[in-house]
């Protein structure tokens, strides 16, 4: 990769964390969502510990899938509404490289507040240190792919009417194997089995969207915006 | 269509004898657009705006350069508000600042370069074109209005 190819991802990184930051409501309302949701379930549930261990993985998998489903619509909206992305087709980048570095700043701005604050939801549902352990670890590797695929698509569905809708209905399908390997590996850990496996999965998962994901946003935005 | 936005149906656009599908990031190092839209961030600072559009096109000017450029374009004073509390008029003069840096590249296509702005940033922008195409550079714009440059050598397509 060339120097200039990294000074602009670098820039786009930066550019989208200070925004992230100056527009906290976005960030601040996805946790909350995350809180309120994970809360809920206690509440509303027979608050027998065992039932509550057992729904705990799945519970938190869901409402983080869903706060970060949450934010994509936004994803490419408003650099689409005041002509950035006009820019960045048009970027001496190669687009899929910059698509890269805006997916990680939505993991970073986005995600990341959950994943750090899933160990103090799993308290709630009474679930020991080691499972709160591999919540946490396949949390770092699941939610990377929510964005990356979400960007997909984000892609797809900027500058549509109902975008938010279109993009639920095309996205959440595809996050049903993270959601699975990730609820499992919680589980597992639970019931005291090994859970390497998930890793393995989850790692090669994240691996694959990491190399594919970006190529098939930057097309996916050339279609929507041809 | 000639910036690589969409692509033709038919035919082929070209650059130097090279299709532009052909060449992606080349050709997009060749050239500025400046869209209908400001391509700013509201809550981003003047100066942080100038940066991130210029890193976009793989350049990093020294802050003199772009100092510079917000001078060419009276920005300089307000180098350091969010670009949200400019006028529209002064948006757009930030979006142009990005072709007052050097080196400026060959192609320049335009979307209605003049909108929004006042007579002195006008005759600017008059300028500043004119002084493109005389150092052999090539600008492609659309306009409504007169825009003072009907004398120069240039094909105008009437609309």
């Amino acid at each position: 990769m060339k120097q200039p190819e990294l000074r602009a991802m670098a820039c786009v990184l930066s550019r989208d964390l200070r925004l992230a930051w100056r527009r906290r409501t976005d960030t601040i309302g996805a946790l909350v969502f995350f809180i309120i949701v994970t809360s809920l379930f206690p509440l509303g549930l027979d608050p027998d510990p065992a039932t509550l261990r057992e729904i705990a993985p799945g519970v938190i998998w869901v409402a983080a899938l869903l706060a970060t489903l949450l934010t994509l619509p936004k994803l490419f909206a408003e650099d689409h509404a005041d002509g950035t992305l006009e820019q960045f087709l048009l970027a001496g980048t190669p687009l899929p490289l910059l698509l890269l570095s805006k997916t990680a700043a939505h993991w970073l701005g986005t995600a990341v507040p959950l994943v750090l604050t899933a160990p103090l939801m799993a308290l709630q549902f009474g679930l020991p240190a080691a499972a709160i352990g591999t919540l946490v670890l396949v949390l770092l590797l699941g939610t990377p792919i929510l964005s990356l695929l979400g960007a997909v698509g984000a892609a797809l569905t900027v500058g549509v009417r109902g975008a938010a809708t279109l993009l639920a209905i095309l996205i959440l399908p595809l996050y049903i194997p993270i959601l699975i390997f990730g609820a499992a590996a919680v589980g597992d850990s639970l019931s005291g089995m090994p859970v390497d496996g998930y890793y393995a999965a989850l790692g090669a998962m994240l691996v694959l969207a990491v190399f594919l994901a970006p190529w098939a946003s930057a097309a996916a935005l050339r279609i929507a915006l041809d | 269509m000639i910036s690589g936005l969409s692509r033709p149906e038919r035919g082929a656009i070209r650059w130097r004898g090279e299709d532009i599908r052909h060449l992606n990031e080349d050709y997009a190092c060749q050239l500025s657009y400046i869209g209908h839209a400001p391509a700013s961030k509201a809550e981003l600072s003047v100066r942080e705006n100038l940066v991130v559009s210029l890193a976009l096109q793989g350049r990093q000017p020294a802050a003199p350069e772009i100092d510079s450029a917000l001078r060419a374009a009276g920005l300089y004073a307000r180098r350091d508000v969010a670009a949200g509390l400019l006028s529209q008029g002064q948006r757009r003069r930030l979006a142009l600042a990005r072709l007052t840096l050097r080196p400026p590249t060959p192609l320049w296509i335009l979307d209605e370069p003049f909108n929004a702005l006042d007579a002195p940033a006008r005759e600017w922008l008059s300028g500043l074109i004119q002084g493109h195409l005389r150092t052999g550079g090539i600008a492609i714009f659309t306009s409504h209005e007169q825009t003072g440059l009907e004398a120069l050598p240039q094909q105008v397509i009437a609309l």
